[in-house]
């Protein structure tokens, strides 16, 4: 039964509009919610009829469908500032004229005279391919075969945080008004709409010509979406051992803090809990016979959903950006503009000796300001505005602390000479898991992201006295050492996926952190 | 008008008169034969250029005629358009009229005029007989950039200012001169609306409404003759809303708008700024205000021509009353300029809504938003008539500007031609306006969460043009229009997407956000938008826009009324500092000494000084936090940023000093130079937050000093030489020289601070780090609370949430400003007396040690009236004082003590040495002297390091290496001592015969 209105919807969704407009009778301006409810009904319930619908994305790219074919887009709302679009929402005979109808209409059937009733409005928004969805997350979120067409170079490259990344940028109008006035910038989204080109400004003379998804039905993807999954006690130690041996060489330690760290999520910003920031020094740099990525961005690619490296070079940071600038009323884009949740990963073994500009420092600023408050400037004329972000931040460095970034955590890297050259091999050296192993890894991580939690008064007792005996004995030991340690046991706490900050975790974060002093002295 | 010529008579200039016999005739036959169509204008398929006179036209024909001298101007002004009768030299083989020329001839003619009939603009498209009447509008009726109206407004007649003259008129005119043959009158009710009955004008309705618009015109009238300040307090009162009391009765019952059209004629103004809110509090006009939410297209040009019609009124009745500057021949003067003046009323006062709040059932109507200027384009010429000519047979018609577009004639309107696409503009004979079209975007209040501004476009007319520049926050009030796309301009299909946008009809400075600026710091004028006519009963534009900027009346009373009932708890200083940056533990003194910055003194002026009111006394007030690293210093900055009003965070480590002061950009449209403010010009009126102070370098520093006493930033850069205000408070927090605070020393040897700028600060708080075990303890309590739980608590108190917290102060910045009671003055003094004689007064010390200084004594003024400020009090009174003193005694007593006397001495901050250590130099200098002296060291002079030892060795307490270097140069520069050699090997030496 379903099935037949989701052949009839993927085959000519135009038609389908055109049938609900017709049977529609109540106020028009009720029309859009109408339709959004009816495809959602059809495609949203289960993942398995969304995945009937075509994706949109990188491997299948705007020119490789015909125009008006039903298409599912899973992206990032890059920029919500574009004035809302006002359309004729009911043309002469009956026809409905959102969702792009009367724009593709030769202008001779275009009604003459037309009645300011019939004005409705649509919300214009840009979305791009979420930026650092790693392959593995695509491939699941797609679940179709590549049929790699070539890319051409997607249009407004400057709205996209990564610059010369493949990607898609897609001009996306919602016409369920109330429904997107709750999208938010960096949200991710699977919008499934009627695929279109047209100009992107349509009062500027020489726009250039975008692809312009009409949504029928969206749906806003939650950060905690998966289920729990029963994860079992030796996932966390089996993660922690590969990898400090694939990509780590050999250092559990650091594989240890590189899991707490990536097990910290932002919980209130009343008093702030945010997410701490790592910094892996004593990171050697690559030698110019091996590759120039670190193995680590292979491994973490493989574990998280959303992961970025940024390469630092002193040419990156005096000229790309790095926070969200409107230009011309046009929301440039920046490499921090990433959904929440998103892991990002700098690498400062790239910098050389130069001069930092005014960009480079600001940018520095606004990495800093990430790592500190979790929040991001977006700046635009006369004003700017702060917007909330989560993303779990990883230095590496090659000196004994970060050159730029004061971050919570140091923890220098201690290598064991046999498996110095894991830190840096190509792809394919490292070691494949089966796919369950991979599956229980990745399920754990998004688990411990997941795990809130409390401290009883036992436990919270121990850890007030032990600060006042700390105190007594070494004057120097202020409140911000307390603070520090805390935040170590709350993501001690996480990673391994407590409710409660026992006693145990209490010592055992404070073991950790013993030990990350001690190589630091 | 043209017509009245006849009326000329009595003024003699019969050249004249001969001369333009031929048209003249020509013209009223004309008249008389199609005297219909102005009326049939009102009906809904007109096209709206039809020949409405109007009365701009004199305005218009005075910038045509090529001749110059008032008189004649302003008898021009009265008279034909001179393009009238041009028009018909494009169709010379129609036109039944003899033009004898555009010469001068005519003016005297026009001027006698002025003193006879100046009515009946209806006859004037006649002058057109080539013509249809639709084609041949006047190039001249109230044309409003802003307001494309699709009604042509016939003026209503305009009744005889002497009616004396005009029978002659009367019978060979049409309809409208009916009403004028009533001799001598003067009374209002002789007016044309009032009377309409008669004529053919009842259709005079709104298209597709029942609003008649001659009811509408005469409610306006009413409106303006009636309305007075008392209506509108009964009105606010109904609302409850604060009114301001009337100082006498009469205040309550002055005829508001004639005062204000009075000020107009007086002015020269042309605008008249309308409230619309009393349009709502008098009674009988109630609907107007709805009809002209709903209709501005048409309702505004009626009230513009109501406006006009009683400007003339007036005048009359204020020459024929022989008021001031309106007698005899300058009141003539008077009213003939007011005939050639446009008059436009600019309707606000709306609520002022969001802009994303808009939707298309908006479209045409009235409606108020605010936002930030982001973008305004140059002055742009705006065709508002087109001039089109036949190629065929060049018959010439005119079309108006109407929803943005003009319609372009398909075919030669002539029938005899009739050719299909030969009218081609002529460029140089249309009219243009000025207009800029500028993009407004929504200010960061107004955003909700998560998403990105939106902006919308303005198209801003005449007067209005530059009147916001980029950076201004505004209100503004107009007409939303949706307009089709073309998909291409050189096409004329159209797409069907709509772009909106608002014509602008009044614009409105405002400040708006969280926190308003510190109105006193704005120049008393305001900043000015053209036309007259205040908010309201004539109460403060501030109180509009207060209520703007909470958006809307009821949410203020009701805003208002919670945050008097929190003044009122007896627990309220103590609740607002506990509500300053809760997750900090403690440092209560710190955080009550923040928030009276918060609140900030008054600015005083002496308003009789030299050049511009004299001499001015900051209300500002700075505040120093100095402390270990640890101490949630910054966070308290951050803290404050965010509720302060206009608060601005800067780092001084990352700070160059341009980012506090401002620079000179080039801009990217214009490729002009503009300054463009940096923190502290941005935070004028507000409160810039300052960490890491002492990391800044020394010349961003040195900016400082100007702006903490002079409140001003001087900018000398790439050509540009300026000063700018920076009125604002200071608050800094600095880590001391060792990283840790040492208590053996003084403070300013522990902050790197130039002493003159330490003693800018009104409260230097030190915060230091101890270890005491029952604190600790409690600190860990809060911290593990806060740090461990998810859902963490705030310390069991309850806490005024952030935005009311700044809600509190705002209000009480903007309307409380407190005065020195003379009990609490007395307290001052007697506070400052004591509190300099802590010094002077111990008996045993012979040396004067400086407890406090003139500065403290502003300090505590401005403490005091901060504080009672915060209890909302119209006088600062004994409690304020003792408060302030109290804060001020413990901050000094942290910073000014100095460590070696434990005694208060102010000379340490402002000099930077303390008594107790100049007494030590003294002894050191005599001591080195008397070593220098004696056999030791007698001729050769001493080494250094053994003049060191030596001293050190005789003290009994630790010579400072610093210390003794100070000395030494102090010595050497008296030229008692010298020092020769590098480092370690110098020798000092007693300079002989010294």
């Amino acid at each position: 039964m379903v099935s037949a209105f989701l052949i009839d919807a993927i085959n000519d969704p135009t038609k389908v509009v055109q049938e609900l407009y017709e049977e529609h009778t109540g106020d028009i301006n009720q029309f859009p919610a109408v339709v959004a409810r009816h495809f959602s009904d059809v495609f949203l319930n289960s993942d398995d009829t969304l995945r009937e619908v075509l994706p949109l994305d990188v491997n299948h790219p705007p020119e490789s469908f015909t125009p008006r074919s039903l298409v599912r887009f899973h992206g990032m709302v890059q920029d919500t500032s574009s004035s809302p679009e006002m359309y004729l929402a009911s043309l002469n005979e009956n026809k409905c004229g959102g969702w792009g109808i009367s724009q593709s209409m030769p202008a001779s059937e275009w009604p003459s005279s037309f009645d300011y009733c019939d004005l409705n409005e649509a919300t214009a928004l840009w979305a791009i391919t979420v930026p650092g969805q790693t392959d593995w997350r695509t491939e699941e979120l797609t679940a179709r075969s590549y049929c790699s067409s070539s890319s051409q170079s997607p249009p407004q490259p400057h709205k996209f945080p990564v610059p010369n990344a493949p990607h898609i940028g897609v001009q996306v109008k919602i016409y369920d008004n109330e429904a997107a006035q709750s999208l938010k910038a960096t949200d991710v989204v699977t919008f499934i709409g009627i695929l279109t080109s047209e100009s992107l400004d349509s009062e500027a003379l020489s726009s250039p010509m975008v692809p312009s998804l009409h949504v029928l039905c969206h749906k806003v993807q939650s950060t905690g979406d998966a289920s729990p999954t029963a994860v079992s006690a030796t996932v966390r130690d089996d993660l922690i051992k590969w990898i400090a041996d694939e990509a780590l060489a050999g250092d559990e330690v650091a594989a240890q803090w590189l899991v707490l760290e990536l097990s910290a999520k932002v919980y209130t910003r009343a008093t702030p809990l945010l997410p701490p920031s790592l910094t892996l020094s004593r990171f050697p740099s690559p030698t110019p016979s091996s590759p120039a990525l670190p193995t680590l961005h292979h491994v973490l690619s493989d574990l998280l959903p959303q992961y970025l490296t940024v390469p630092l070079s002193l040419d990156l940071l005096n000229k790309e950006s790095f926070s969200p600038e409107s230009k011309d009323e046009d929301l440039h884009s920046g490499y921090l503009q990433v959904p929440q949740g998103t892991a990002l990963l700098l690498t400062e073994n790239g910098v050389q000796e130069g001069k930092l500009v005014e960009k480079g420092i600001m940018n520095i600023r606004a990495v800093q300001e990430v790592m500190d408050a979790q929040t991001l400037e977006y700046s635009f004329p006369f004003s700017k505005f702060s917007f909330p972000t989560d993303i779990a931040t990883i230095v590496l460095c090659d000196g004994r602390k970060s050159a730029f970034f004061q971050t919570s955590f140091t923890i220098p890297l201690e290598i064991k000479p046999s498996l110095k050259d894991n830190l840096y091999k190509p792809r394919d050296q490292i070691k494949t898991l089966d796919t369950v192993k991979l599956a229980a890894y990745r399920s754990f991580l998004a688990a411990a992201k997941r795990c809130f939690g409390t401290v009883q008064v036992a436990e919270e007792n121990h850890i007030q006295e032990d600060f006042v005996r700390q105190r007594q004995e070494d004057s120097s030991i202020t409140a911000d050492d307390l603070i520090h340690l805390m935040k170590v046991a709350r993501c001690g706490r996480q990673s391994m996926l407590e409710r409660e900050v026992t006693v145990g975790i209490w010592e055992t974060s404070k073991k950790l952190d013993v030990s990350r002093m001690k190589r630091l002295s | 008008m043209s017509s009245p010529p006849r009326v000329d008579f009595p003024t003699s200039d019969i050249d004249d008169i001969e001369m333009d016999g031929p048209p003249q005739d020509g013209t009223i036959d004309q008249s008389l034969s199609i005297a219909p169509p102005p009326q049939r204008l009102f009906l809904p398929g007109t096209p709206s250029a039809a020949g409405t006179p109007a009365r701009q036209r004199y305005a218009n024909s005075v910038a045509a005629t090529p001749m110059s001298g008032i008189a004649a101007r302003r008898a021009l002004g009265m008279s034909t358009p001179r393009r009238a009768p041009r028009t018909p030299l494009f169709a010379p083989g129609s036109s039944p009229l003899a033009f004898p020329s555009s010469s001068p001839v005519k003016t005297p003619r026009r001027r006698v005029a002025i003193d006879s009939d100046p009515a009946f603009p209806d006859s004037e498209p006649l002058a057109f007989p080539s013509s249809p009447a639709a084609a041949l509008a006047t190039p001249v009726k109230n044309r409003r950039g802003d307001i494309h109206s699709s009604l042509s407004l016939t003026p209503t007649a305009r009744r005889s200012r002497r009616g004396d003259y005009n029978n002659d008129l009367n019978d060979n005119l049409n309809s409208d001169g009916t009403h004028l043959s009533i001799p001598a009158s003067s009374a209002p009710h002789l007016s044309a609306p009032a009377a309409p009955s008669d004529e053919p004008d009842e259709i005079r309705a709104i298209w597709g409404t029942t609003v008649n618009l001659a009811e509408t015109m005469k409610l306006f009238r009413d409106f303006l003759r009636g309305f007075k300040p008392k209506y509108r307090a009964i009105h606010d009162r109904q609302e409850n809303l604060r009114t301001r009391a009337f100082a006498t009765p009469d205040e309550g019952e002055v005829v508001l708008y004639e005062t204000y059209m009075r000020r107009i004629r007086q002015t020269g103004e042309t605008n008249l700024n309308l409230d619309m809110i009393n349009l709502l509090s008098y009674p009988p006009c109630k609907k107007l205000f709805a009809q002209l939410q709903k209709y501005p297209q048409e309702v505004v040009p009626a009230m513009d021509q109501i406006l006009k019609d009683l400007m003339l009124e007036l005048a009359d009745e204020d020459q024929q009353a022989g008021m001031d500057e309106m007698q005899g021949d300058q009141g003539d003067e008077e009213i003939a300029d007011i005939m050639g003046k446009v008059y436009k009323v600019r309707p606000f006062g709306l609520t002022a809504v969001n802009m994303r709040e808009l939707n298309p059932s908006d479209t045409d109507k009235l409606i108020s938003i605010k936002g930030l200027v982001i973008r305004a384009t140059p002055v742009i010429p705006d065709m508002k008539v087109a001039f089109f000519r036949c190629l065929t047979c060049s018959h010439t018609v005119q079309v108006e500007i109407d929803r943005g577009k003009i319609e372009e004639p398909a075919r030669c309107p002539r029938d005899v031609c009739g050719s299909v696409g030969t009218m081609s503009l002529v460029h140089n004979r249309c009219e243009f306006a000025d207009r800029q079209v500028i993009r407004l975007q929504e200010t960061p209040d107004a955003v909700p969460d998560g998403q990105t501004p939106h902006t919308v476009s303005l198209s801003v007319y005449d007067e209005l043009v530059d009147v916001c520049k980029p950076g201004d926050r505004v209100v503004v009030t107009g007409i939303y229009r949706s307009v089709p796309v073309r998909v291409n301009p050189r096409q004329r299909t159209m797409k069907s997407l709509f772009k909106t946008y608002l014509d602008v009809v009044h614009v409105r400075l405002s400040t708006g956000g969280t926190l308003g600026l510190d109105r006193s710091t704005r120049p008393a004028g305001g900043d000015k938008v053209p036309g007259i006519g205040g908010v309201g009963d004539g109460a403060d534009d501030q109180e509009l826009e207060e209520q703007i900027a909470q958006g809307g009346l009821t949410r203020k009373a009701e805003l208002e009324a919670k945050l008097i009932d929190l003044s009122r708890r007896h627990d309220l200083y103590d609740l607002l500092a506990r509500s300053l940056a809760p997750s900090i533990w403690e440092m209560d003194d710190v955080k009550k000494g923040i928030l009276l910055q918060l609140f900030g003194g008054t600015n005083k002026s002496i308003a009789r000084g030299g050049g511009g009111g004299g001499p001015r006394y900051r209300g500002d007030i700075n505040v120093l936090l100095v402390g270990d690293p640890g101490t949630s210093k910054s966070q308290i900055l951050q803290y404050v940023h965010k509720i302060a009003p206009r608060g601005v965070y800067a780092s001084g480590k990352g700070s160059s000093a341009v980012g506090l002061t401002a620079y000179v950009t080039r801009d990217p449209d214009s490729k002009q130079l503009v300054l463009e403010s940096g923190a502290l010009v941005l935070s004028d009126g507000g409160v810039c937050c300052i960490d890491e102070f002492d990391k800044m370098s020394d010349a961003t520093r040195s900016v400082l000093h100007e702006v903490m006493e002079q409140q001003t930033v001087s900018i000398a850069k790439a050509g540009i030489i300026t000063t700018l205000n920076a009125r604002t408070s200071i608050l800094a927090a600095a880590n001391p020289v060792e990283s840790k605070y040492n208590v053996d020393l003084p403070i300013t040897r522990n902050i790197d601070l130039p002493p003159t700028l330490i003693s800018r600060f009104d409260l230097l708080y030190l915060v230091l780090d101890q270890v005491d075990e029952t604190l600790d303890r409690k600190l860990a309590q809060h911290l593990v609370g806060l740090y461990l739980e998810d859902a963490p608590d705030t310390g069991g108190y309850d806490v005024l949430p952030l935005d009311e917290l700044a809600a509190y102060i705002d209000y009480a910045r903007t309307n409380i400003h407190p005065v020195l009671s003379s009990e609490a003055s007395d307290e001052l003094v007697a506070s400052y007396v004591s509190l300099r004689s802590i010094g002077a007064s111990d008996p045993r010390s012979s040396e004067k040690r400086i407890t406090a200084t003139t500065r403290q004594l502003e300090s505590m003024i401005r403490l005091s009236e901060a504080h009672a400020r915060m209890r909302f009090a119209a006088h600062v009174e004994l409690q304020d004082v003792q408060e302030a003193c109290r804060l001020m005694r413990e901050a000094i007593r942290t910073s000014a003590m100095d460590p070696r006397t434990g005694k208060i001495d102010m000379g340490l901050l402002n000099t930077g040495t303390g008594v107790g250590q100049r007494k030590m130099r003294d002894d050191m200098r005599r001591e080195l002297l008397t070593m220098l002296d004696g056999g030791a060291g007698k001729g050769k002079g001493l080494k250094w390091g053994e003049a060191m030892k030596r001293l050190a060795d005789q003290s009994s307490i630790r010579v400072d290496t610093a210390e003794f270097s100070e000395v030494i140069k102090a010595m050497e520069n008296e030229g008692v001592l010298t020092v020769v050699g590098e480092r370690d090997k110098r020798m000092i030496r007693r300079v002989e015969g010294a």
